[in-house]
């Protein structure tokens, strides 16, 4: 390991050659690469599109066959959802949501890397099976029964599900880094009301990508456990349900269509109030519908099941709620409109692709709300209607508004102005290829033209709508290139674009464009929710807050060791502390190899491949949880280690601690500490994972009222002395929690060992239960949810052991080092979740069936 | 806590926190309880949904109300608090200095307030196809 660096530039100097490349870890980078890779994906994603355009340009046409077609819609739908869209605007957001907060970084550097790695895998990985013949070709929302193991023989939807279960941990390590980095990386003075809006926007889409991309990896496990013959949750012939795979498709995919519209909310509303050069109308009410879009999005999955014979009064439940969602669209679509009426436009091409996105938005909203409505969705179900409502959503609802955010951002990522001429000629294209290629399908839907078929008979009035949505495809497609172009020209061109080239009013207009490695080598305050209309200087002034001015202060080109940024209050924008950001590591990328080789292994049933996939993920682990130097010296230069733990914020009201040298705490091994916060997103998503398996086993009608013969549930008497070591680890726990609070490190050892001890209770004792019961999950699909839920136990069950190994081993080295007290009280949290979560098995699995 | 009108104490975050979340909440308990009233009680043959989902509606509808209330009374302590930072004096906090401590709140608290009447309106709205769509027993679109 390589010694720590001595300047402050050296510092966040980004490391060099081939090795360097792959253990590069700063945002910015990372955040390039994520868009190349993403924007690749669209490219191949569109070509997709066209191929599938020339076929049904004319009718009984042989371009390719049906199953080439399955195959190429498959893979549009699954691209452009999974592969594009998503993981863009998360690369946007990783670049930008540190600029726009003023911070060096986001929390979790090591996490954005392991987050692209893994995603680029996933999508090699998913890809690759076109080069075996095997592309998946069930549908990007992969219905059951269709295919499952009897249905679909081959490969191809183990492709799909595999390979998207790499890209979902992708997109759930991105989302618990934009939360924890919004709610607690910002400027000194940056409250939660003054929030740049694309802030505001991504902090909500990361909190739906957490409770829907969760749901997801849980039903694409269970997708799999099914196509392997292991269970039988979605197989109706052993009692499974394969609505049940819809509604958990669903509950993740009608949020799909809000994770990916939102941010272009945040965006547009950056462009529009720019180029109107004044603040957005009514920014509270921005932010409302934002928050609201984000809560209604869960409420809306039973739209794409309206016609699988739920109850005409549950129908109407949802209808209510696609009727509401159109009021928060419309109070954005009336924001931004109202802002350019009320300013002085300036009508430069980011703009224009904003205003093309609102027009076509509207339009896509305006069908949904038809769509919405039961009567007409069980005609129009299934039809080409549908295609064009979703592609207008998705084009004015992301395509254009990413369009927008490449011209108006793509000067500060390259310090290049892009041409005007080009941009307005490729707008122009686009808006109406676009429009040419899906506005004549609403009619073509409503004459009935179904979804999903490879070609259509002549004669049924359908042929002209299928040229002019041919013609306009490629239309559209010269528009992207004409972007493509101009990108291209103004990198050689070399049109220096200066660091605020439209007179932006968010604090990445006062960095250089493009950013140097060390971002905010002085840290901004914020005393306005505009900085750079506001405010005269960025600098600390006469007048603020002493706290403020220190924490300024101290950051000014420091520390020059390690790599620090500020923590705040989540709401009020206070300096709280400092977080020790990792430099450089290249256990990111080792452990994204370890996940595909196992997900390789799964793929192939191959031990063999199984193998050195779990040498490589351990290996792995134990690099990236090794202790860092920087932090060590972290550790030392702020006096983290002499206080002990406990020492609250609110105990040093001045905000200094003796022997620090920045006048601030570290924000490690206590309550502060973004590894803390990031352990409760993690609660999050353990939470909805088993929540969807308890929905899941109660879905399938088996709790109260058995319907397989011989579906007992497991026995009792294991399950109860599960329950007294789960109430004592609730005990042990909070002790532990004690321990670390009151930096009594002598105690904290045998608090961990007796919760580890509890913990392996739990473990072995509901795994003596299952065992004693005579189930068989892939004959019953009773028996796959008693499995779902218990088997989730004994996943969390057994991390948690190894976090609190992990305790263990550092309470036994390093008794007195803050960052062992971290692990410990991490593995708190974790552990009073695995507690919580077997007693509601116990009422689950073992009492509501025994009682009802 | 019963702050008087003139109050400039700033409300604790676990308060605008209950009123934020409160009518989301309400909503989520509405949609999902009804749902499963709809789908549970008719599959195990017994009547009176209709009455469950009346009680269900009325109590969700409160909770929103309940909360978009406490929005307002949050609202007002912020207002009093803004208008306390503009008179000369010490100031009270920290972000009080930055022009920020009733800015903030009031922001948080209008925000409860519009989400309380967004989500106590989508509450009665669903409330209303109950009364007219038969629920038990389930229909049926093939």
């Amino acid at each position: 390991m390589s010694s720590p660096p001595r300047t402050f530039t050296e510092t966040w100097d980004q490391p060099k050659g081939f090795i360097g490349f792959l253990a590069t870890i700063d945002n910015i980078p990372i955040a390039v690469r994520y868009m190349v890779t993403s924007f690749g994906f669209f490219l191949a994603g569109g070509i997709l599109a066209l191929m599938m355009r020339v076929q049904l340009a004319r009718p009984e046409n042989g371009f390719v066959d049906p199953h080439t077609y399955n195959q190429l819609f498959t893979m549009h739908g699954t691209t452009m959802m999974f592969l594009f869209i998503v993981p863009f605007l998360e690369a946007f957001a990783n670049y930008l949501i540190p600029l726009l907060n003023g911070t060096r970084d986001l929390p979790f550097p090591r996490l954005t890397a392991l987050s692209y790695w893994t995603y680029l895998f996933g999508g090699i990985f998913i890809y690759s099976s076109w080069f075996f013949g095997l592309a998946p070709d069930g549908g990007w929302f992969a219905y059951m029964p269709l295919n499952d193991k009897q249905h679909s023989p081959g490969l191809n939807m183990d492709f799909w599900d595999i390979g998207l279960s790499v890209a979902e941990v992708a997109a759930l390590g991105a989302a618990a880094e934009m939360i924890v980095g919004i709610l607690r990386m910002r400027a000194p003075g940056m409250s939660i009301n003054r929030l740049p809006m694309f802030c505001w926007a991504m902090l909500v889409t990361s909190v739906m990508i957490i409770f829907a991309f969760t749901a997801l990896v849980v039903g694409t496990a269970m997708l799999e456990l099914d196509r392997k013959e292991l269970t039988s949750f979605f197989n109706p012939d052993h009692g499974g349900d394969p609505l049940l795979w819809q509604h958990i498709f669903w509950v993740f995919g009608h949020p799909e269509v809000y994770i990916m519209f939102l941010p272009a909310v945040g965006i547009m509303s950056h462009i529009v109030q720019t180029f109107s050069r004044r603040p957005l109308m009514s920014y509270t009410l921005m932010v409302l519908a934002l928050v609201a879009t984000g809560f209604l999005s869960f409420g809306l999955w039973v739209h794409h099941m309206y016609v699988t014979g739920i109850s005409a009064a549950a129908l109407g439940f949802f209808a209510a709620v696609g009727a509401v969602v159109a009021i928060p669209s419309g109070i954005n679509v009336f924001g931004w409109i109202a802002t350019i009426w009320a300013g002085k436009p300036v009508w430069r091409t980011p703009l224009l692709f904003s205003l093309a996105a609102i027009i076509i938005f509207t339009i896509g909203g305006v069908t949904g709300v038809m769509v919405a409505a039961v009567p007409f969705d069980f005609q129009a179900h299934d039809t080409y209607f549908v295609v064009a409502h979703l592609h207008y959503v998705l084009f004015g609802g992301s395509i254009f508004p990413v369009f927008a955010a490449l011209y108006f951002w793509f000067p500060k990522f390259s310090g290049r102005m892009l041409s005007e001429r080009l941009g307005c000629w490729s707008l122009g294209l686009m808006f109406v290829g676009f429009n040419l290629a899906f506005g004549p399908m609403h009619w073509s839907g409503l004459e009935g033209m179904p979804r999903r078929v490879y070609t259509y008979p002549t004669g049924l009035g359908l042929e002209d709508y299928n040229l002019l949505s041919t013609v306009g495809a490629f239309t559209l497609a010269l528009g992207v290139i004409l972007t493509l172009i101009n990108f291209g020209l103004s990198l050689r061109r070399r049109s220096e674009a200066g660091s605020d080239p439209w007179g932006g009013d968010s604090l990445e207009w006062s960095e250089t464009s493009p950013p140097v490695n060390a971002q905010f080598n002085s840290i901004p305050v914020v005393r306005s929710r505009h900085p750079m209309w506001d405010q005269i200087t960025l600098k600390p002034v006469e007048g603020d807050d002493p706290e403020v001015v220190r924490a300024a202060r101290a950051l000014d080109g420091r520390p020059e060791r390690w790599r620090g940024s500020l923590v705040v209050g989540v709401t009020d924008g206070r300096p709280l502390a400092l977080a020790h950001l990792p430099r450089r590591s290249i256990w990111p990328f080792v452990l994204s190899v370890g996940f595909v080789l196992l997900f390789l292994a799964a793929l192939l049933d191959n031990v063999w491949i199984a193998l050195p996939g779990l040498v490589v993920t351990l290996v792995a682990l134990g690099g990236w949880f090794w202790p860092l130097d920087t932090e060590s010296v972290a550790i030392r230069e702020t006096g983290a280690e002499r206080h002990g733990a406990g020492a609250s914020r609110a105990e040093h009201p001045s905000g200094s601690r003796d022997g620090s040298a920045f006048g601030l705490p570290l924000a490690v091994g206590d309550r502060s500490s973004n590894g803390y916060w990031g352990t409760g997103v993690l609660l999050a998503i353990l939470g909805t994972a088993s929540a969807t398996f308890i929905a899941g086993y109660f879905y399938l009608g088996q709790g109260p009222t058995p319907l397989s013969p011989g579906s007992e549930p497991p026995p009792l008497g294991p399950a109860l002395w599960a329950s007294v070591a789960a109430l004592s680890s609730l005990v042990t726990t909070r002790w532990l929690t004690r321990t670390v609070d009151q930096g009594r490190d002598g105690t904290r050892r045998l608090a961990l060992v007796l919760t580890l001890v509890a913990q392996l209770a739990i473990f072995g004792l509901s795994l003596a239960s299952w065992l004693g019961a005579d189930l068989e999950p892939a004959r019953s699909g009773y028996a796959s949810g008693v499995l779902g839920v218990l088997g989730f136990e004994w996943f969390v069950a057994l991390g948690l052991a190894v976090m609190l190994l992990a305790g263990l081993l550092w309470a036994s080295l390093a008794p007195h080092d803050p960052r062992g007290r971290g692990v410990a009280l991490n593995a708190s949290l974790v552990s009073y979740f695995s507690s919580v979560n077997w007693l509601v098995c116990l009422v689950t699995v073992y009492l509501w069936p025994r009682v009802l | 806590m019963s702050a008087s009108p003139h109050s400039t104490a700033i409300p604790d975050g676990r308060r605008l926190l209950l009123a934020l979340l409160g009518s989301p909440l309400a909503w989520v308990v509405h949609l999902l309880a009804g749902y499963l009233v709809i789908a549970l009680w008719c599959s195990s043959g017994w009547s009176g949904a209709e009455a469950v989902l009346g009680i269900l509606t009325l109590m969700c509808a409160g909770a929103a109300l309940a909360s978009a209330i406490l929005a307002f009374r949050l609202w007002r302590q912020g207002q009093h608090a803004l208008l306390a930072d503009a008179e000369p004096g010490v100031p009270e906090s920290w972000d009080s200095r930055m022009g920020e401590r009733g800015a903030r709140v009031a922001f948080l608290a209008v925000l409860a307030l519009f989400m309380g009447g967004l989500f106590g309106f989508l509450i009665v709205l669903q409330g209303i196809p109950p009364l007219y769509t038969p629920i038990c027993p389930l229909t049926s679109t093939s």
